[in-house]
């Protein structure tokens, strides 16, 4: 009983639920022994919650028992969270030394809202350090743990890829969201800018950092989406637009949609041919569906690498600069150089970036309105997970083992502010996932999320679940 | 032409700075300036004249 219920999407064990067939407790105390038997081998969790969530869980079903109080989709569902959003009942440490122990005052407005929603967070999972990512937290990969989980929502992709959360919140200033996601064979959505709080998470960048979603399938993408999504004065990137019903629409068509595909920069010679040729297979089950395809040629996206590296190292260093100088030796060595080679970049270089991005941005616009587009589709990778013996997550080696082919793929979306999604799409050889991204005008997530589930019910490879070998727990 | 980034660089700039770059960093972080500038000549290489960098001041007070 407790596997079946671990294996249930958020939509159907909060259908559950809502139909008293199970209670959050039964739900959350499966989720723990889940967590029991797959730490051993994935390492997702750096604090499991155990007290709170059970605690959590009673209040969820006493409410719906005593009042029938149902606070919205999340109510009584277990959830993890990365641990660079604060939360006043676990420490928040952001996989790093510099802020061992520490234990926020207040939470992150995410985590507010999960709360307010009735979810019940289990644990704070694993990230590379403060997201920068140039250390390997201990998070293997659930479909084999010889292999890389991606990063650095390392453990928020684990935990939901391994089914010891139905549902994780993760954060994307380059790509980690969509990065774990396609190589956990799972949904990661990074919203558009403004779209989710960021307030309380360990800041990256200013305008590249974003909060959002990893899930088995988009309808449980939607459903977070529905709970996080909205203003929030605290957040200085925060935009006050209307917030849908995530799910409203998600069954409807695909006939018509126009999708961009940008051959040039997307499917350039370092995409391993497997990764190709499955994503290819995928953009034909699209068209099979209603899309048409459209190559368009956007030479401005090669400007994306320069742009990214200025701004994220230089904002990261920014905010890194007391610490650098306090204590740089509680840094990984790998962070720790990020941090200083921020330090040397020239402040004109940095506004010169911010005038390039809007080049590129305007670019994008300029592409989506000619070929009346409604989004752009790539691989979400190069290649599949790598061996974690030959893992870096280096954003400078330029080979196949480190993040610099994620990066590329994926980091356009934080530099211009639009939605994307990892929707997976396939397998390797060895049995890793492979997915592809999409690109959607700013606030557009409906729409991504309905191709995702659109695409997600046709195929085999969404909400399919890796066999690790559980440990018995006595 | 510009001039080669070497680990004296890096010691250089550190000091302007008034960060130590410990020995053990020196070189990484001077090959990561290195492939920085390679990725930064193509938009160094624009004409951004007639563009306004992405950063917005919102003047009201709200917050």
């Amino acid at each position: 009983m407790s596997q079946e219920l671990v294996d249930k999407t958020i939509r159907e064990a909060g259908d559950l639920l809502a139909r008293r067939e199970v209670s959050s407790r039964e739900l959350t105390e499966a989720t723990l022994a889940r967590i029991a038997q797959t730490e051993p081998t994935v390492h997702a969790y750096v604090t499991v919650m155990t007290e709170s969530a059970l605690a959590a869980a009673d209040r969820a079903d006493k409410e719906l028992a005593t009042r029938g109080h149902w606070r919205g989709p999340l109510h009584g569902i277990p959830v993890a969270v990365k641990d660079i959003c604060y939360t006043t009942d676990a420490p928040t440490e952001g996989g790093s030394r510099v802020l061992k122990g520490f234990v926020p005052d207040h939470d992150a407005t995410v985590v507010s809202r999960l709360r307010e929603g009735g979810a019940v967070i289990v644990g704070k999972a694993h990230t590379h350090e403060f997201a920068y990512g140039q250390n390997i937290p201990p998070t293997r990969n659930a479909w084999n743990p010889e292999y890389s989980p991606g990063g650095s929502s390392a453990g928020s992709g684990a935990a939901v890829a391994a089914r010891s959360a139905f549902g994780a919140i993760g954060t994307d200033g380059g790509g980690s969201i969509r990065f774990p996601a396609a190589l956990e064979g799972i949904v990661g959505l990074k919203p558009t800018c403004g779209r989710v709080s960021r307030y309380g998470v360990i800041p990256m960048s200013a305008t590249l950092d974003h909060v959002g979603p990893l899930t088995r399938t988009a309808e449980d993408a939607a459903l977070m989406m529905n709970v996080i999504a909205g203003y929030d004065p605290l957040d200085v990137q925060s935009i006050d637009e209307p917030v849908p019903d995530y799910t409203e629409g998600l069954d409807s068509s695909l006939q018509g949609l126009r999708l961009g595909v940008e051959r040039d920069y997307f499917f350039y010679k370092d995409v391993g041919p497997e990764y190709r040729r499955t994503v290819e297979a995928a953009m034909r089950e699209l068209e099979k569906l209603g899309v048409t395809l459209v190559d368009v040629k956007i030479p401005e996206l090669d400007l994306c690498a320069g742009i990214f590296l200025n701004i994220i190292a230089t904002d990261t260093s920014a905010y890194h600069r007391r610490w650098l100088r306090e204590k740089p030796n509680d840094y990984a060595p790998g962070t720790r150089i990020m941090l200083e080679f921020g330090e040397l970049l020239f402040g004109t270089d940095y506004l010169i970036a911010q005038r390039a991005r809007e080049v590129l941005r305007s670019a994008v616009k300029d592409a989506f309105q000619r070929h009346r587009l409604d989004a752009l589709v790539a691989p979400s990778n190069i290649v599949t997970a790598v061996p974690m013996s030959r893992y870096s997550s280096s954003l400078f080696a330029g080979s196949p083992e480190d993040s610099t082919g994620a990066l590329h793929q994926l980091s356009i979306a934080n530099v211009i502010g639009v939605p994307s999604i990892n929707v997976p799409c396939g397998f390797s050889s060895e049995g890793l996932p492979i997915g592809f991204v999409l690109y959607g005008r700013p606030f557009d997530e409906s729409l991504m999320l309905r191709i995702g589930h659109v695409y997600g019910a046709g195929t085999p490879w969404v909400g399919r679940a890796p066999k690790i070998k559980a440990v018995a727990v006595s | 032409m510009q001039q080669e980034i070497t680990a004296d660089t890096v010691r250089q700039l550190a000091r302007i700075v008034g960060i130590t770059v410990p020995e053990e960093d020196v070189d990484s972080v001077a090959a990561a300036l290195r492939s920085y500038r390679s990725a930064f000549e193509a938009v160094e290489a624009l004409d951004l004249t007639e563009v306004d960098p992405v950063v917005v001041t919102d003047p009201r007070w709200t917050r």
